[in-house]
């Protein structure tokens, strides 16, 4: 805490801003559990199959506020929005939680290393294949140990690569918007153009 | 918003990487048929209703009376082929070794189907989610 207060001296960022800094990052919280919520409740052929609207909160909270703020959101996401929903604990929360930490962190260093030539939409889709993935090795560690379900990637990666552009879109133009709001993206890099 | 403007969104970069990345995931498709389990009954359909069921693991022939003629059929080491159809194109010769539910033998003017079903049942359930 002493270091991130030091970092935010020299940052120029105030108390104000860090209560507008915590105050937003509540609302983005908010918001990804909402879209978890509700996107549980969008019908599916497969229970696997998600388009991951929650991960546009994810994605805007990147450029904003930083990688552990992501990582924060998407955590707080996973665990509430699996105790509105009723799986916390359950299978489905562990494979949630395990591939959407992997998919963030994935994010935040193609962010980080790639915001250049990426927009959101090649950090989403990054993030789609790795949530895709570690999903499907979650369910062959604890669940089907047959090596015959990882043959069913190529099908899951396909709609990862639709699903990862669609919410790229949507986190590019929420992100847009936010940015004038949030006013904290001095010092915090550069944006998806 | 236009599509176009969306398309505006995305840098270069981006575009690279989802063909790139698309690339790669329509060449992993053809992985996924090799490596489905491996059936040892097949169910031999004539006009669409099953008249007979084999076992791949025993070697041997048998005929199967078609809607033109007779078709005989080899089994060899856990997988069955067509030797013989009365049928002008032979197609469901040239179609060669089969084992795998989702490659059949089909013998279109005989109307025969050769249905490699899979080993835990045709309708067998892998998993259940919660």
């Amino acid at each position: 805490m002493v270091n991130r207060a030091a970092n935010n001296q020299v940052r120029g960022i105030s108390r104000e801003s860090r209560t507008r800094e915590t105050v937003f990052l509540a609302l983005l919280g908010t918001f990804a559990i909402v879209l978890h919520t509700v996107e549980a409740a969008i019908p599916s052929p497969l229970p696997w199959i998600k388009i991951g609207l929650a991960n546009v909160i994810t994605l805007v909270t990147i450029p904003l506020f930083g990688g552990g703020a992501a990582l924060a959101v998407t955590i707080v996401r996973v665990v509430v929005g699996s105790m509105i929903t009723g799986t916390f604990l359950g299978p489905s929360f562990i494979i949630s939680l395990f591939a959407g930490i992997a998919a963030t962190l994935a994010m935040i260093v193609t962010f980080r290393y790639f915001s250049r030539k990426l927009s959101l939409v090649g950090v989403s889709v990054i993030g789609a294949y790795i949530h895709s993935f570690v999903q499907v090795a979650v369910v062959y560690l604890l669940l089907i140990r047959h090596k015959e379900i990882f043959y069913i990637l190529p099908f899951f990666l396909s709609l990862s690569l639709l699903m990862g552009l669609a919410t790229g879109l949507a986190a590019i133009l929420l992100e847009k918007k936010l940015a004038d709001v949030v006013q904290v993206h001095a010092s915090l890099g550069v944006r998806g153009r | 918003m236009k599509p176009m403007d969306l398309f505006r969104l995305t840098t270069w970069g981006d575009r690279l990487l989802v063909v790139i990345l698309a690339v790669i995931t329509l060449a992993a498709f053809p992985l996924v048929g090799a490596g489905t389990r491996q059936s040892d009954i097949v169910i031999i359909e004539v006009d669409g209703k099953p008249v007979k069921k084999v076992s791949l693991k025993n070697d041997g022939q048998f005929t199967i009376h078609g809607v033109i003629g007779d078709a005989v059929f080899e089994v060899k080491e856990g997988k069955v082929h067509a030797e013989s159809a009365p049928c002008s194109n032979k197609v469901c010769i040239h179609q060669g070794w089969t084992n795998m539910p989702w490659k059949l033998l089909v013998c279109i003017p005989n109307k025969v189907v050769v249905r490699p079903v899979d080993a835990g049942g045709a309708n067998g359930v892998d998993a259940v989610t919660w």
